[in-house]
């Protein structure tokens, strides 16, 4: 056998083990309980973000406990982009605060999701810029 | 066969890893947090398939396979094929996400927050502009910039690019800057009367180097390109330049440092290279001092500040996995730093009866990493170049060693 064809073969088992690594699609972009616990983590971080954008100061556990928990609205065919939930949050702060909100949620193909939520302002003031900027929580990002 | 084989496996396992990466947001891509956008995913988005932890273990092993077999048949190797792979893998390199680290991020952050907002690097800590768009892809949130301030002010050159247009400008410098390191290896080797293949394949071919330094696209590709040219400019006899180098590597980041009384051990005229890389220390100082006042200094302590910091990936962590301790307790770490003062000590003491300067701070180098409290994986890097240039095959070995080590610790727990 030569060289080039012992390269060849290498490479055409890399692609046959490649192959039977878990193919994904548009029907397994999400699931309610990922996006549930991933919408929860997305809502943490924002609320860590508002938190530094309002007070300059940072806090990784501000939140004792966040739970997410959405909802289909619309979950088109594998074809179709349009994939929505209604998810709420509810959470408690360290120093025994509570607190929930709601959020419509877009999710695309690659599973990540864009959360929208009326309850809390457009714009909140940033401390460091002394500016008014987007407010975390009105709009969170996030990708499982 | 066997070499043409492995060289084969590790691009195909590369552009497996890339590919993956940019297909789906997945463990590989921490700054997908921050969303996944196309200019974050790049070009090798389009093949849809997940890789599992375990997967990734899996080609981190296969790579690491190809990389052993290829250099043990690198001399039976074309040179053409040899280099044409290497930049084949920094080629695929370039279009993937940021691999395993968002610490990039960081850097545009701090240049953003200094450009834009008018905020300091050196007295800010990082993420602090929240309605920045970089803001969701930054993972540090309290910490001031550790870095040079040459290559501070080297970072503010890409904001007018946007997030996007500084991402990729930054992408392409690292990975042009670890190219740079091949070549400069290769330059090397032939001046130092040894065969330029093996340290090339040792370099360029480094699974870690690859995906950890290159493929997280980390600043120490830039620190060592410096250093590289520095040990170049003293190999073809320019000493005062390859000082001027070596302080100017320090600038970019200040772990350089280990490598500079090696540099000026190493010269003819040792007196004129310490007046040199001290002349340009103090220039490089009084610019700091200037452009971002007082704090910028904290950077020069680096090293120091990292030998109280913690990772469960170190050698004296590891080490207690065996002999019954958790992570780095100070007993071990005092320990482990007395060691390593010692054996830096040691190599500097036998550069100055004349020992191979390069290869000393080569050995200092693996001294520092293995006695470490604080080992990160693309710090490989340090080590490896210099590595590559030794004439003996012990600190080639070493460098192997210490390579299988670094993934070692962070594949074979994925797999079971």
């Amino acid at each position: 056998m030569k060289p080039a064809w012992h390269a060849l073969a290498v490479v055409a088992m890399l692609g046959a083990l490649t192959a039977g690594c878990q193919r994904s699609s548009d029907s397994d972009r999400t699931s309610v309980p990922l996006l549930s616990r991933e919408i929860g983590l997305a809502y943490e971080r924002a609320y860590q973000a508002h938190m530094r954008m309002t007070t300059q100061r940072f806090d990784e556990y501000v939140l004792a406990e966040v739970a997410g928990r959405c909802g289909p609205v619309v979950i088109s065919p594998a074809d179709r982009p349009r994939w929505e939930f209604v998810c709420g949050v509810a959470y408690r702060t360290r120093r025994g605060g509570r607190g929930s909100a709601s959020y419509t949620v877009a999710v695309d193909r690659r599973g990540c999701f864009v959360g929208r939520s009326s309850e809390y302002p457009a714009q909140v003031f940033e401390s460091v810029l002394r500016r008014p900027g987007p407010n975390p929580l009105a709009r969170i990002q996030s990708c499982p | 066969m066997f070499g043409l084989v492995s060289l084969a496996g590790l691009v195909a396992a590369t552009l497996t890893i890339v590919s993956a990466a940019a297909s789906r947001p997945s463990q590989l891509v921490p700054a997908r947090f921050g969303g996944f956008p196309g200019w974050l995913r790049g070009p090798l988005d389009g093949v849809d398939y997940v890789l599992f932890p375990s997967d990734i273990a899996l080609l981190f092993l296969l790579m690491t396979a190809c990389y052993l077999v290829a250099l043990a048949c690198v001399r039976a190797l074309p040179a053409g094929l040899l280099v044409g792979t290497i930049v084949a893998l920094h080629a695929i390199l370039f279009l993937s996400p940021p691999l395993l680290s968002s610490d990039m991020f960081g850097y545009l952050d701090w240049a953003r927050m200094a450009v834009l907002h008018g905020l300091n690097p050196y007295a800010t800590d990082s993420a602090a502009v929240v309605s920045d768009p970089i803001y969701g892809f930054v993972r540090w949130q309290r910490l001031t910039s550790p870095y040079g301030p040459l290559f501070t002010l080297g970072t503010y050159g890409l904001v007018p690019l946007g997030v996007a247009g500084s991402v990729w400008a930054f992408k392409l410098v690292v990975t042009l800057c670890s190219l740079a390191c091949v070549g400069l290896i290769w330059r090397m080797r032939e001046a130092r009367g040894l065969s330029p293949l093996s340290g090339v394949a040792l370099y360029g071919l480094n699974p870690a180097v690859l995906i950890y330094t290159v493929g997280g696209f980390h600043n120490d590709a830039i620190m060592m390109l410096v250093v590289m040219g520095a040990a170049a400019l003293m190999v073809a006899g320019r000493e005062p330049a390859g000082a001027v180098a070596g302080s100017l590597a320090v600038a970019v980041k200040s772990s350089a440092g280990l490598v500079i009384p090696f540099l000026i051990l190493g010269a003819r005229e040792r007196t004129r290279t310490l007046r040199v890389a001290l002349a340009t220390g103090a220039g490089v100082l009084a610019v700091s001092l200037l452009a971002f006042g007082g704090e910028a200094l904290d950077f020069i302590n680096v090293l120091g500040e990292q030998q109280t910091l913690d990772s469960p990936t170190s050698v004296p962590a590891q080490l207690g996995a065996l002999l019954g301790w958790s992570g780095s307790p100070t007993p071990v770490r005092v320990v482990a730093s007395t060691l390593g003062v010692a054996g830096i000590a040691f190599c500097a003491l036998r550069t100055w009866r004349g020992a191979d300067w390069i290869e000393s701070a080569a050995w200092a180098t693996l001294v520092l990493l293995v006695t470490s409290s604080w080992l990160l994986a693309w710090y490989i890097v340090w080590l490896v170049p210099l590595a590559a240039l030794a004439r003996g095959r012990a600190l080639a070995g070493a460098a192997i060693a210490m390579t299988l080590f670094v993934i070692a610790v962070r594949t074979l727990p994925n797999l079971w």
